[in-house]
Parts: structure tokens; sequence; C-alpha cells
């Protein structure tokens, strides 16, 4: 302890250059009136953008989704049903409590996209996700609008993203771009995900390997309509802490995906299904969503854009 | 009203240069403080304490970035007063993390006759930071001079807090290698 403060207090030696330049990428010192500006700019931005979005999303709720039902069908399980009028399908959702696994189909046209992720059989997973059966292990995220986005709504969403001051490719990164958070697979040696084939998408096998040591890039490719922009794998910290694992995907599309909800450990309870049920709904209607369960070893971040 | 002209209060003994520099440096030197202390009260004190020690080094001394003097000195008092505290009862929120996440780079062994070293850490650790990227410095600098949370730098540099973490593991890895070159470690 003392050590280390000896260490801190050595940081002294950083020079003024440094510290002005660290000061000003914190927005400390002089910057206080031009950050409160900035501040009620991204406010009002904020508020305008959540405004449309929100008429937007629910315009197309009501366009499209007539029930969506959340069922516990016994202790252990949920299931989130939603049916629409829709050109899609349906979403439907498991999860099984005491197990933590969990399920997403999204059943479509023939028409339709299937784009997901499936744990393999043959990966070496922890015995109480085996335990949840074959379906309980496989995340599917499907969608298929049945047709090109109302011209309108694409329109008003990009006014808004322009309003927002976000480029054209920053726009396009948080459309589909997402971090898919488990933490209890690092604590396995190896795990298999596997991204289906589609209509319109070959399959990646994507396999994951986690060396001794820190975080690996482990593959970043174009398939079809998927681009995996970076695969960052975190060991376990030796304090006994868990890292993160992330995922970036973006689709040349922007209809697609919303994907990957991971459940982990013995921690997952209802407030994470309740993530999942509110991740799908905002999705399908457009919404932008920002959510964060960590404290439950869950979470799902991003943007998403239908 | 510009650093040289507050310096020039000081030097002429002005206590309206004491008014000026908390007009100015006041927030900054309370950010500093808290993130050392976590305590309100504190980290006011140490404030009010620098402009004192200000007050008592100028003259003679005429400091060419103000900013940076005056941030220093809250740093040592709020340090300090951490580590008062911290000898009468742990937990001291970004400190106590950060002091944990420094103890990787320094010897097992730092006896009393090791902080006369203090002054080479110092030139050490100068030229360490000098020598990395600019997006580098940041993150080194917000972490181990301003005790910047984590999650923070990684919102203001548009990355994961994994990924910060992982530079910050890769930095401090470097930061004890370097120290052994310079045989420090």
């Amino acid at each position: 302890m003392v050590d280390a403060l000896f260490l801190l207090r050595a940081m002294d030696g950083i020079g003024d250059r440094e510290l002005l330049l660290t000061r000003d990428f914190l927005e400390l010192g002089e910057q206080s009136r031009r950050k409160g500006r900035k501040l009620w700019r991204t406010v009002l931005i904020a508020a305008i953008l959540a405004l449309l979005l929100a008429a937007c999303g629910y315009a197309v709720y009501r366009a499209t989704m007539s029930h969506r039902e959340l069922h516990r069908s016994d202790e252990n399980s949920y299931y989130l049903d939603i049916e629409n009028n829709g050109p899609e399908g349906g979403v439907h959702l498991e999860l099984n409590h005491g197990t933590c696994a969990m399920a997403l189909h999204f059943d479509t046209e023939e028409t339709g996209c299937l784009y997901g992720f499936r744990i393999t059989e043959d990966a070496p997973i922890d015995p109480a996700w085996s335990s949840g059966g074959t379906t309980l292990k496989t995340l599917f995220r499907t969608y298929e609008p049945g047709g090109p986005r109302p011209a309108e709504q694409q329109r008003s969403l990009e006014q808004c993203l322009q309003d927002a001051g976000m480029t054209e490719a920053e726009a396009e990164n948080c459309y589909c771009s997402m971090t898919f958070s488990d933490e209890a697979l690092f604590e396995r040696p190896a795990m298999r995900i596997e991204v289906l084939d589609g209509p319109r998408l070959h399959g990646i096998d994507l396999i994951l390997g986690w060396p001794e040591g820190e975080a690996t890039v482990v593959r970043e490719e174009t398939q079809g309509e998927l681009q995996i922009l970076e695969v960052l794998i975190e060991t376990p910290r030796k304090d006994g802490g868990t890292e993160k694992t992330l995922f970036f995907f973006r689709f040349d599309t922007r209809r697609q995906v919303l994907l990957s909800v991971a459940g982990a450990g013995e921690l997952l309870d209802f407030p994470a299904l309740e993530a999942i049920a509110a991740c799908i709904e905002l999705y399908e209607t457009d919404f932008v969503y920002s959510l964060d369960h960590s404290g439950q070893n869950f979470s799902v971040h991003g943007l998403a854009y239908g | 009203m510009e650093d040289a002209a507050i310096v020039e209060l000081y030097w002429q003994r002005d206590q309206q240069a004491i008014a000026e520099t908390d007009k100015k440096y006041g927030a900054y030197c309370q950010h500093i403080a808290y993130a050392v202390c976590s305590d309100r009260l504190d980290a006011e004190e140490c404030v009010n304490d620098t402009w004192l020690r200000a007050w008592g080094a100028m003259p003679d001394k005429r400091p060419t970035v103000l900013a940076t003097f005056l941030g220093k000195i809250t740093r040592n008092l709020a340090i300090n007063r951490f580590q008062r505290k911290t000898r009468k009862k742990r937990g001291g929120g970004e400190t106590e993390l950060a002091l944990e996440e420094l103890e990787d780079c320094i010897p097992a062994a730092l006896d009393v006759e090791r902080r006369y070293e203090l002054q080479e850490f110092r030139q050490a650790i100068g030229r360490f930071v000098s020598g990395l990227s600019e997006t580098e410095q940041k993150v080194f600098v917000a972490r181990y001079w301003y005790l910047c949370p984590v999650e923070e730098i990684a919102r203001r540099l548009q990355i994961s807090s994994s990924k910060t973490k992982s530079m910050l593991f890769r930095l401090r890895n470097r930061l004890r290698l370097y120290l052994k070159e310079e045989d420090l470690w």
C-alpha cells in the first residue's frame, strides 16, 4: 500500500505538457462554461432524438404488433411470446431460469433471413447449461421485414442522426454494433459460437479460444452481409474478477440484427429476462436501446435499428 | 485573467491573487483533490491549503504553467491527507483501486532509504510518459495522475472499459519493464 503510494507520488514527474493534454481530454480546468453549453446542446438533441424515435417506434408498433405476452411456464422457465400482424412472423423467447440457459426463436416467412448464434453441442460447456436442453442452448435472431422500410420513417431517423451530428459511418456502426457480455464464459477453456446460415448469409464458425494472458483479437472478416469487426477476449483477472467479452458486428444492410443475449452464472434472474424482452421490444420498434444488467452478470448495450 | 497576471499579483503580495486563482482554478484543483480524498470537505481543505502554499511559494517561484503548479500542490496535499486517513481507516474510492493496481509496478521491498530515490522515480516516470503515444498518455495520466475512473476514460475515448483496462494493464507492464531498465526496480 505504502509502496504504491510512493509510486503515486512519483507520478508528479509527469510533464506539464502531458498533464495539460489530459486535463483537456478530461475537460477539467477552464472549460466549465463551454462544457455547460455542450451539455445543454446534447440534452436538447437527445430529447428531440428520443421524441422522434419514440414516435417512429410507436407507429411501427401500432402497425405491426398485435400481441405480446410474457409467460412463466413453470417454476424455472419464462416464455415470451410475441405475435404480430406484419410480415415478420413471430418472436419467441424461452429462458430456463434454473439453468440460466435461454433461447430466442424468431420464426419468419419462407423468405426470411436467419441470423443467430448457437452454442454448439461439442463445446465444453458448463453442466448448468447442458441441463437446459438442446433448444435452450440456441440463440436465434431472424429478421426480415418483408420489404423496404417506409421511406418516411427512414427519412425521420436519418434526420435525427443528422441533427445529432452523427456521420453516416457512425450511424451505421450504431445500428448494428452491440456488446455481448457473458462473464461466466471466461471460466471455460473454449467455446464455439456459430453464426447460423440464412438465405443470404453463409455460416461462420467463430471459434473462440482464449489463451492465458490478455485480450486476443480472434478474427476480423466479412461473410455475406456480416462483417465481424472485432472479437476481444480477455481472461479472468488474477484477483478473481472477470473481464468482458466483446463482439462487434456490422451488417451491410440496416435491417438486421439484434443479437445475442447471454445469460451467465447463477445470478441471472427475472430482471435479466426483462432486459431481454425490452431489448426485443425496442428493437422491434426501432428504438435506440441501452440496457445494462451487469449486476446480474448480464448486459446488453447498443443501438438497434430495425 | 491570464496566468501571468495572476502570478504577478502573487509577487505583488496582492490578496486578490487568491481570489483570482480560486475563480480560475478552484474547480480544477477541487476535482484533483476529490479524486484522491473522495471527500468533499477534505477536498475543499486541500484546495484552501493549496492557495496558502502558492502564496508562500510566490515569490520566489514564478511557475511557467500555473495550472500544473497548483495541481501538483493540490495532489500532494490530498495524498498526504489520504495517507493520514487511511492509516486510521481503509477506504478511498478510486485512490484505493489505483494503488492496488500500481502495486504490481514496484519492487517487493522498498525500504526507507529508497524513499530518497523518489526524485529518480519521478524523472523516470516523466520520461516514460513522454515516450508514450498521445492516447496512451491520456489513458495513463488520466488514471494515475488524475485518478479518473476507468469507465470515464473509456467513455471519453469511446472505447470499452475492457479495452481501457487492457491498455492500462499493458502500460503498467511497460512501466515495470522501464523501471527495471532504469535500475529502479
